[in-house]
Parts: C-alpha cells; sequence; structure tokens
C-alpha cells in the first residue's frame, strides 16, 4: 500500500489523474450541496445565457451560462455526473462480476462442453456490432436506467471472461492447486480460494478500462435519446440539446463534452498507470 | 490454410445466424410482439388484439415464425417499413451509397493515420513523437458525438467554411469524414508506431544497419512489412466501429445514409425496419471481417502453415 503511494506520486500524470477522478466521484455524491441552481428549473425568461452571465436578482453567476430551457448548466453537468458515475460503476460491477465468474468456471473446466459453449457464444458476441443490437433492444424494451444498465452490462462480460479464463487454465496446473485438490479441496474452494486471488490484479484494470467506455457508451445513447429520460440531466443528452442550438450557444455543446473527455482521461491515464503497477515484468527493481 | 478457411466460413455463418435469431426474437422481448407491432393494441379489446396476433401468424410456434422469416430474407424480402410504406430492401438499397461513401472517406482519412505512426516511430522520443502521440491520445479519448459538435461548430458555424450538414458535394463530405475517421486514425497512428518500434527492435533490422543500410531503406523494406501485419489485422476490423459511428455522425450531419435511416426507425418504433437494418449492418460486418480474417491468413505465411 504504502509503495502503491510512492510509486503514484512520483507519477505525476497519474496522481493528478486520479485525484481529478476522486473529485469527480466526490462532486456527483455531494451533487445537492455544490450545484448553484436547481438542474431542473425551467426559467424561460433566461434562456440561452452565455457562461458569467447574472440574473438581476443577483446571486451566483451562471459560471457557464444557461441552456435552452434557461436551465444553469454547471449544475446540469454536476448533476450529470451522476448519471456517468452510477451507470459506469453498477455497469462495471455487474458485467465484471459475471464475466469473472464465468470465467472462472470456463477455464477451470477448460476442453469441457461448458467452456466450448461460452466461448463459442462471446465469438459469436464479439462478432456482431453490438452498438447496433444494443440500440434495437433499446428501441423495443424503451429507454430508461434499468434497461440501459442491462444492455451495457450484457455488452462488456466478455473481456473479463476471456482473460479470467486465460489465467485459470494457467493457474490450475500449477503445485499449490493440486496440492490442494490432493488434500480433498472441491472445485468451488479451489476457484474461489486459489485461483479467483490471483486475477484481481487483471480484473481491476479491465474494469478501470471498462468504466470510461461505459461513460462514453451511455452518453452515445442518451444522445441519441435512448438513456434516461430528458428531464435527468445527463453529459450526453446536454450535447443532443446542444446540437439544435450550436449556431447561438457554444457553451451548450462545449462544456458537457469536456467532462466526459475529461473524465474518460483521467481513467485512461489512471489505468494505463495501474497497469503497469501491477504487471510484476515492468518492475524495476 | 483450407482447414483454417473452413472453420472460419463456419463460424461466420454461425453468427449470421446468431444475428437473425436476435433480430427477430426483438419482437418477442416484452413477451407478446402483437403489442409491439401493432401500437393501437392499447385501445382494442381482448378479442380484437386475439383477432389480429392470428392475422399477423403470432400464434404460431415461434421455429415456425423464424422460419418463415428466414425463408423471405433468403428471397431478398425483409418486410415492409411501417414509416415509410415501402419495402425494407429497397430502403437499405436506396440509402447504402451514402453510408459507403461515409464509411470510405472516413476509412481512407484513417489511413492518414499511418504515415503519422510512422513519423513518430522514427522520431521516437522527440517532439514528432510527442505531439503526434498526445493529438491520437485526445483523438481516441474524444467521444465521437462532441467531436462531430465541435467540428460543425468551428467549421461550419463560426469560420463557415464547410456546410453544416447534408449531402452534396465534396465540401459536404469532409466534416462527417474526419469526425467518422479520427477514432480509427489515432488507432491506426498508435498501433504502427508500437509495432514499427517493436519490429525495429528485432535481430534481423540490427543486421541490415550493421550492413550498412540507409535509415529509410531499412525501414522501408525490412521493418514495414512485418510491422503492417497487426496494423492490417485493426485496419480490417475497423469496419464495426465505423458501422456503430456511422449511425451517429450521420444523425449528427443529416447525412442520409442506413445510419440515420436506423435511428429514425428506432424513434418512429418502425420494429421491421430496425430488424431489417440489424440483419444487413451485422452481415456486411461479418463479411467484412471473414475477409479481413482470410486475408490475414494469406499475408503472414506462419498462419498460412499451422
Amino acid at each position: 500500500m504504502r509503495e502503491f503511494g510512492w510509486r503514484l506520486f512520483h507519477t505525476p500524470a497519474a496522481g493528478l489523474a486520479l485525484l481529478l477522478l476522486i473529485g469527480v466521484m466526490g462532486i456527483s455524491i455531494a451533487a445537492p450541496q455544490i450545484a448553484p441552481y436547481d438542474p431542473t428549473d425551467i426559467k424561460l425568461i433566461q434562456r440561452l445565457k452565455p457562461p458569467l452571465w447574472v440574473g438581476e436578482e443577483g446571486g451566483v453567476p451562471h459560471y457557464l451560462g444557461t441552456d435552452s430551457l434557461g436551465r444553469d448548466v454547471l449544475s446540469r453537468i454536476i448533476y450529470g455526473s451522476r448519471v456517468s458515475m452510477s451507470v459506469g460503476f453498477t455497469v462495471v460491477a455487474i458485467s465484471g462480476t459475471i464475466g469473472v465468474t464465468l470465467g472462472l468456471v470456463s477455464g477451470f473446466f477448460n476442453g469441457s462442453l461448458l467452456d466450448d459453449v461460452l466461448m463459442r457464444l462471446a465469438d459469436i458476441q464479439l462478432s456482431f456490432p453490438f452498438f447496433l443490437i444494443a440500440v434495437a433492444i433499446l428501441a423495443v424494451l424503451g429507454p430508461g436506467l434499468k434497461n440501459l444498465i442491462i444492455v451495457l452490462a450484457m455488452w462488456g462480460w466478455i473481456s473479463y471472461a476471456r482473460v479470467v479464463r486465460g489465467q485459470a487454465i494457467a493457474l490450475r496446473k500449477q503445485e499449490f492447486v493440486e496440492a490442494s485438490r490432493a488434500i480433498g479441496a472441491g472445485p468451488l474452494h479451489i476457484m474461489l480460494r486459489h485461483i479467483l486471488p490471483n486475477t484481481w490484479a487483471t480484473t481491476i484494470v479491465i474494469a478501470s478500462f471498462a468504466v470510461a467506455s461505459t461513460i462514453v457508451a451511455e452518453a452515445g445513447l442518451s444522445f441519441l435519446g435512448l438513456g434516461v429520460p430528458p428531464s435527468v440531466p445527463t453529459w450526453g443528452g446536454m450535447l443532443s440539446e446542444g446540437r439544435d442550438h450550436i449556431a447561438l450557444s457554444w457553451w451548450i455543446v462545449l462544456f458537457p463534452g469536456l467532462a466526459i473527455m475529461a473524465t474518460v482521461l483521467c481513467i485512461n491515464i489512471f489505468g494505463d498507470w495501474l497497469r503497469d503497477y501491477l504487471d510484476p515484468r515492468l518492475r524495476q527493481r | 490454410m483450407s482447414r483454417f478457411l473452413v472453420r472460419r466460413i463456419l463460424q461466420s455463418f454461425l453468427v449470421v445466424f446468431g444475428v437473425t435469431v436476435v433480430s427477430y426474437g426483438l419482437i418477442f422481448l416484452t413477451g407478446d410482439p402483437t403489442t409491439v407491432l401493432v401500437p393501437q393494441s392499447q385501445f382494442m379489446t381482448a378479442e380484437e388484439i386475439a383477432e389480429v396476433r392470428h392475422k399477423l401468424g403470432f400464434d404460431r410456434p415461434w421455429m415456425v415464425q423464424y422460419l418463415d422469416y428466414m425463408t423471405d430474407v433468403l428471397h431478398g424480402d425483409l418486410g415492409r417499413s411501417y414509416y415509410h410504406r415501402s419495402p425494407n430492401s429497397k430502403l437499405i438499397a436506396e440509402y447504402m451509397p451514402a453510408t459507403i461513401e461515409l464509411g470510405m472517406a472516413a476509412w481512407l482519412f484513417g489511413l492518414l493515420g499511418l504515415p503519422i505512426g510512422m513519423l513518430a516511430a522514427s522520431h521516437r522520443g522527440r517532439l514528432i513523437d510527442s505531439i503526434s502521440m498526445l493529438i491520437a491520445l485526445v483523438g481516441q479519448a474524444m467521444p465521437i458525438f462532441w467531436q462531430g459538435l465541435l467540428l460543425m461548430l468551428v467549421f461550419a458555424v463560426r469560420l463557415k467554411w464547410l456546410p453544416v450538414s447534408g449531402r452534396g458535394n465534396i465540401a459536404h463530405l469532409i466534416l462527417p469524414a474526419v469526425t467518422l475517421g479520427s477514432w480509427p486514425m489515432a488507432s491506426n497512428a498508435r498501433v504502427m508506431r508500437t509495432s514499427i518500434l517493436e519490429v525495429l527492435g528485432q535481430d534481423y533490422i540490427r543486421t541490415a544497419r550493421s550492413k550498412g543500410l540507409s535509415g529509410a531503406s531499412v525501414l522501408f523494406k525490412h521493418a514495414l512489412k512485418n510491422a503492417m501485419i497487426p496494423v492490417i489485422t485493426m485496419i480490417g476490423l475497423q469496419v464495426g466501429s465505423l458501422l456503430g459511428g456511422a449511425v451517429i455522425t450521420e444523425t449528427i450531419f443529416a447525412w442520409p445514409g442506413v445510419g440515420r435511416l436506423f435511428i429514425q426507425a428506432v424513434f418512429t418504433q418502425d420494429i421491421p425496419l430496425v430488424q431489417a437494418s440489424v440483419i444487413m449492418a451485422s452481415l456486411l460486418y461479418v463479411l467484412i471481417n471473414l475477409m479481413v480474417d482470410l486475408s490475414y491468413g494469406w499475408l503472414d505465411p506462419r498462419i498460412r502453415m499451422s
């Protein structure tokens, strides 16, 4: 743990990225306390005001301007982080659990029918453009947070499954597994106590990148109007609105997108560092 | 080699089969396809719904319905669009050329990443390397819809150099193609750079250099061909991301292609067209991936032998 901190401190980019990420998470949790305005407060009289505009009543300026319905852009971005963070982590938690479980089972029983079927399924799912299917499924099921999470979780389980399976296959040949079996340990015990702990490192790295891609996917689907209901502020939804008013108000286009990109960049930078840190071969002693 | 071929083709069939099942199965997701396909059913009595269900054939066993649908598809009949009131195959064929045009232009733009990657690799550690890789990193991290909007904002709305949307002459193609092609370009640049650097570390390159061959000769005659292998796989696989990205790009720039057709179908609840588009797009995707895999086997003799 101490070494983690030391290395992080000495890689300023990754440390900064992690700090920003924690900041974003903190913002999403503390949104009601931080946001200067109510994100759903429609005030048509102050629609499409540029950044740093102050209303007649004075008070806090709208640092990032207002949107087409007079709502404060900064507040909406703050509340939008809630959707992105919650969808990102929930989806990764679900698909990660499913993927790791299936990967463990598949790898441990390598060569069995179960293994073959699962890997075939994975190949098939990888072989078609899941984005289109996701859109089509949402078209039939209807948009909404629950459906969005289900669809996105279905997308992501494969990365974990494949990698964990590979590790399980390699690990089960090791002596400590054999020893375990010799004293009568059942498959479940071996999988949970011996193989799983050794897969944490890679799983965490995959999960961190998956959060980034989930956030982008959620934003994309919200942009197309297939995500959460339009009254809930999301970064993608704000971009979609900004598109309609692009000629008059650049700030609705710029800031939500900046939020998405900054978050994704931070996750990628930190994830890169984490991967290098957890890979024992790359460490310099 | 032929075993590899046969396996790949079989796998492709399996995938297409899977896609048709999923596509057709969409209408069963909520349980009763009648309520999905006939919006007025919420106003009808139970008997009327049962009558419609019988007329549309939804009370038959699922297998029978699926086989019926597939026989039609194999004869070229992809159903009729509710919204457009014309055969889906005709609609898709009508809007496909625009998407192909956009896709090709984006793909070609993406190829620009290759020389950029080469440049970065050969000037490793210097300013050009850092700058190009920074651009590539940002290009990959930027969501495609945001990038499209920003490009539109800067070049069409503010500078007025290019048209905002629609399809017409070359000027109309530029912004959408750059938007769609940025991610492939960034990917290509990064992978090319990594691949070349890896190859340049190999022994046979050292041999070539010690023979006295010039830097350029080493790069182009020896390194490039081997470095291209992982890159070519990637380039072929980019079709997938292009398909998904085309949907968003066409929506932003009002480009009259299959992607926009698909999204419109989604929003007008035009399920037959949604199904037909998914099947056609997946078919295209699988075909192209198959060709890439086969050409990959041809290009890399090591694969051919195995």
